[in-house]
C-alpha cells in the first residue's frame, strides 16, 4: 500500500488535503500528519513515507528547506519519496518548479489539478525509485534559480561589534559565514565575530563569483577553498586555506564541487 | 529660498558690471552690496507676506502679481539706501538720475517676478512630489499580502466542506477587513474605532487558521474610539508580529496590541511572544520593511512629533511602541 505524509502547519488545511486524497486516490494512505518542518523531518526518517506533500511556509524549518536537509541525510542510493510542494502564493516563478522537474500543488486546491498529480504520482511509483543525487541536483536547480528579491547593494565591510568598539573587516579577509543560533558568525584567518544579519540577509549582497552557500547554514569565501574532498558515501567537505577545520557541503549545493 | 535669492542677486551684479553703461557702473564690488540688499529685501517684502497669508497652500495668482510689484518698488528703493549706507555712497537712490532709476527699477521687477515664478514652481513640485509619496505609502499600507489572501481561501474552501457555520464567520470577517482596506486606501482619516475593528477581523482570521497556535487580545478604552489617525497605521505592526514573530514559531504564542493616553500623547504597543527580532531576521525575508512605511507614514503625516520604537521583550517576542500627538 502506498503511503503518504503531510506536512502542513495550518491544521484545516492539512485535514482538507487529507479529505481531498481520500476522495482522488482511496488507496492512498495519509499515515502521519506533521505541523511544521521539524516534525516533518523526523517523522520522514522514522516512518519512511512514499510520498510526502511539503507546505513550503512552514515554522522550524520550510518545506525546501526539509527536502534539502533530507536530500543530505540519506545515504547515497537509498531510495527518496516522491515529493510535492504545496503553496499558497510563491513569490519566486512556479516555472522554477517545473525546470527543476519537482510537482507542486496550489491552495486553495483545485480537484482537476490534484487528479492530475495523482495520475502523475501513481506513474511515478511505477518507475524505479528516484535516488538522492537526483533529488540533490533538482532542489540545487530550483534553489539556484530563485531570485533573492531585489538586487542588495553589494557589501565591501562587514561591521562587527566586539564590546563598545566596531571592528571593520573586508571582506576578502573573511574565510566563511557560519548561521549560529541567534547570529551570524563571521570567520576570518584569525578571528571569529558576530554579526546580527543572517544568512539570508547577507548572500544577495557578497558578490556571487567569491562567495557561494555551500550548506543550510554556510556560505564560503571561494578563494579560501583549497580542496574539495569527497568521502564513499558522496559527501564533499571543503578544506581552507588559512583555517584548520573543514566545512561539510550539502547535496544540494554540491553540484559545483565536481571535477571539470 | 534664501540661497536661490543670493545667487540670483550675484548673477545680476555681474550681469551689471559686464553690460552696464560706466556712467553707473561701480565695479563688481559694489554691484554686488546693491545687488544683494535690492534683492534680498525685495526677497523678504514678498517672503514675508505670502507665508502670513498662505501658509499651507500654493498663493492664487493676482495678489502675488500686487504684492511683488509693491515689493519690488520698496525693495528698491529701501536696497539702493541700505546699500549706499553700507559703502559710504551718499544720495542713492536719486543721485543716479531719472532713467537709470527707471531701468534699475524695472531690473528689479523683472527679478522680482522671475524669482517669484521660478521658486513657485519649485515649491508646487515638492508639494505635489510629498502628495505622491503620500499616496504610495498608503497603497503600499493597503497591500493584501497574497500568502494572506491564498491561505486564508484554502482554509475557507476546508470550512465549507466540513464546519459551514465557522466559514460563513470566516467569510465575514474577510469581508470586512477587504473593504476597510480598501476603504482605507482612499481615505484620509480612520478613527481608533475603525483601526481596532479592522485589528479585530484581521486577527479572527489568523487565529482561524492558526487554530490553537494563536491567542490575542486587543484592549482600546471607549474614550479613545472616536480618536483620528490616519488609516491602517497599526495594522502592518500587527501583521509583522505575526509574519515574523508568531507563525514561524512552533508553539506559537499570544499578541497583544493596547492603546492608552499618556498626557498629550496617544500611545499604542503592540506586543509579542515571538520569536524575536533577532531570531525572526534568519526565518523570513523583509522583516523591518512594515517599520519602515510606518515610520515614512508618520514623519509625513506627523513630522518630528510622533515616534515608533521597536526592542526585543527580555522574556521573548517583540514590542513596537508608537506614539502619537493626541
Amino acid at each position: 500500500m502506498t503511503r503518504a505524509l503531510i506536512a502542513e502547519d495550518e491544521p484545516l488545511l492539512a485535514q482538507s488535503l487529507k479529505a481531498a486524497l481520500a476522495l482522488a486516490w482511496p488507496e492512498l494512505a495519509v499515515v502521519a500528519l506533521a505541523a511544521n518542518g521539524i516534525e516533518a523531518l523526523a517523522l520522514i526518517e522514522s516512518g519512511k513515507p512514499d510520498i510526502v506533500f511539503l507546505d513550503i511556509r512552514m515554522p522550524g524549518l520550510t518545506g525546501l528547506e526539509v527536502a534539502a536537509e533530507l536530500a543530505d541525510r540519506l545515504e547515497a542510493g537509498a531510495a527518496v519519496p516522491r515529493i510535492v510542494f504545496v503553496t499558497a502564493y510563491d513569490e519566486f516563478a512556479l516555472k522554477a518548479f517545473d525546470l527543476a522537474a519537482l510537482d507542486y500543488l496550489l491552495k486553495p486546491l483545485n480537484p482537476m489539478r490534484l487528479a492530475q498529480t495523482v495520475t502523475r504520482l501513481k506513474s511515478q511509483l511505477a518507475a524505479p525509485a528516484d535516488d538522492v543525487a537526483g533529488l540533490a541536483q533538482r532542489l540545487g536547480q530550483l534553489l539556484g534559480a530563485a531570485p533573492a528579491g531585489a538586487p542588495a547593494a553589494a557589501l565591501s565591510i562587514i561591521r562587527a561589534a566586539v564590546g563598545n568598539t566596531v571592528r571593520m573587516v573586508e571582506i576578502e579577509r573573511v574565510c566563511y559565514f557560519q548561521a549560529t543560533d541567534k547570529y551570524t558568525s563571521v570567520v576570518t584567518a584569525d578571528a571569529e565575530l558576530l554579526i546580527r544579519t543572517s544568512l539570508k540577509d547577507l548572500l544577495p549582497q557578497l558578490p556571487p563569483e567569491k562567495f557561494r552557500q555551500v550548506h543550510r547554514g554556510t556560505i564560503v569565501n571561494l578563494a579560501e577553498i583549497e580542496a574539495a574532498v569527497r568521502d564513499e558515501s558522496g559527501r564533499i567537505t571543503l578544506k581552507l586555506r588559512s583555517r584548520k577545520e573543514s566545512l561539510a557541503v550539502s547535496r544540494v549545493f554540491g553540484e559545483q564541487f565536481r571535477q571539470m | 529660498m534664501f540661497a536661490g535669492t543670493v545667487v540670483l542677486n550675484t548673477l545680476i551684479a555681474v550681469a551689471i558690471t559686464l553690460f552696464g553703461s560706466s556712467s553707473h557702473s561701480h565695479g563688481f564690488a559694489v554691484n554686488f552690496v546693491f545687488s544683494q540688499c535690492i534683492g534680498l529685501s525685495t526677497w523678504a517684502l514678498i517672503d514675508l507676506p505670502r507665508r502670513r497669508l498662505w501658509p499651507t497652500r500654493p498663493s492664487p495668482f493676482v495678489p502675488m502679481i500686487a504684492i511683488v510689484l509693491v515689493a519690488a518698488t520698496v525693495g528698491w528703493y529701501g536696497g539702493s539706501l541700505l546699500g549706499g549706507l553700507i559703502l559710504g555712497i551718499p544720495g542713492q537712490p536719486t543721485s543716479i538720475g531719472m532713467n537709470a532709476a527707471v531701468g534699475f527699477l524695472a531690473l528689479t521687477l523683472a527679478a522680482g517676478f522671475g524669482g517669484t515664478v521660478y521658486f513657485s514652481t519649485r515649491e508646487r513640485l515638492a508639494a505635489s512630489e510629498k502628495l505622491a509619496a503620500e499616496a504610495r505609502l498608503k497603497l503600499l499600507t493597503a497591500q493584501i499580502e497574497p500568502h494572506f489572501l491564498f491561505n486564508t481561501l484554502a482554509n475557507l474552501q476546508a470550512l465549507i466542506a466540513t464546519d459551514t457555520t465557522r466559514a460563513q464567520t470566516m467569510l465575514a470577517h474577510l469581508d470586512q477587513y477587504l473593504r476597510a482596506s480598501l476603504t482605507a486606501a482612499r481615505s484620509e482619516s480612520a478613527t481608533l474605532g475603525e483601526e481596532f475593528s479592522l485589528l479585530n477581523d484581521y486577527l479572527e482570521i489568523i487565529a482561524i487558521r492558526m487554530g490553537a497556535r494563536l491567542a490575542f487580545t486587543l484592549d482600546l478604552p471607549a474614550e479613545l474610539a472616536r480618536h483620528a489617525l490616519p488609516p491602517m497605521l497599526l495594522q502592518p505592526l500587527v501583521e509583522n508580529a505575526i509574519r515574523h514573530g508568531l507563525e514561524p514559531k512552533i508553539e506559537g504564542g499570544h499578541v497583544q496590541v493596547k492603546a492608552h493616553q499618556e498626557g498629550a500623547q496617544l500611545v499604542f504597543c503592540i506586543a509579542d511572544n515571538g520569536l524575536g527580532l533577532s531570531r525572526s531576521a534568519s526565518h523570513t525575508a523583509g522583516t523591518g520593511l512594515g517599520i519602515t512605511h510606518v515610520r515614512e507614514r508618520l514623519a509625513a503625516t506627523y513630522g518630528r512629533a510622533a515616534r515608533v520604537d521597536i526592542h526585543d521583550n527580555p522574556a521573548g517576542g517583540a514590542t513596537v511602541t508608537l506614539r502619537i500627538p493626541l
